[in-house]
């Protein structure tokens, strides 16, 4: 799964550790959620599109990978 | 790393001193000094109460992690189960063939081992999910 955080966090002008502290996780958890290397749960997700102020489908994208 | 959680590290760090250093006294005790077989069996039973301890904070602390640190703990102690089994298994098949030498291979060797195997996993998922 693709994620566009790293894009909205650069819209927002916010870092890693200030993501992290507005939906209460770690900044290394945030690291991890953009890089990819970690599926966040759907209340994490809906989180970041909440204080990102999108929807949930603009900022996570299902990838051809994720259907095999 | 939240104000909550850091507590509830701290609590777990207090806790797991408190355990290591009751379980070490209570060792050297049986060990060296001349005790009768019930108050050594008694002392043998003590770090249990302060294992549940431990168990306890631990528990509370993981309660308190986020997502990715959880699924860290999960995979360090997958690993650290699995290779106990592992370690466990191996040294019952070596027991078949020869039996060991029990002061070198006793129930007590055992527990530096698992947290060792506990390290190992924790160390490769960090590794996995905080690329450090």
């Amino acid at each position: 799964m693709k994620n566009t955080i790293k894009v909205e966090r650069a819209k927002k002008n916010w870092t890693q550790a200030e993501l992290a502290e507005r939906i209460g996780i770690s900044r290394q958890a945030v690291n991890a959620i953009e890089a990819g290397k970690f599926v966040p749960s759907t209340v994490l997700a809906l989180k970041m599109a909440f204080v990102f102020g999108r929807s949930l489908e603009t900022i996570f994208e299902l990838e051809a990978d994720d259907w095999k | 790393m939240n104000g909550k959680l850091k507590l509830r590290r701290n609590q777990t760090i207090a806790s797991s001193v408190l355990w290591g250093s009751v379980y070490i006294i209570c060792l050297l005790l049986i060990k060296n000094a001349t005790l009768p077989k019930s108050t050594a069996t008694w002392l043998a039973i003590v770090p249990v109460v302060f294992f549940f301890a431990f168990l306890f904070t631990i528990i509370r602390e993981a309660a308190a992690m986020d997502e990715v640190q959880r699924r860290i703990q999960t995979e360090a102690t997958i690993t650290a189960f699995l290779l106990g089994l592992m370690f466990l298994m191996t040294l019952g098949m070596l027991d078949q063939v020869t039996p060991l030498n029990r002061d070198n291979w006793g129930y007590l060797s055992v527990v530096p081992f698992m947290g060792l195997f506990y390290a190992i996993g924790w160390l490769v998922a960090r590794r996995k999910y905080h690329g450090e």
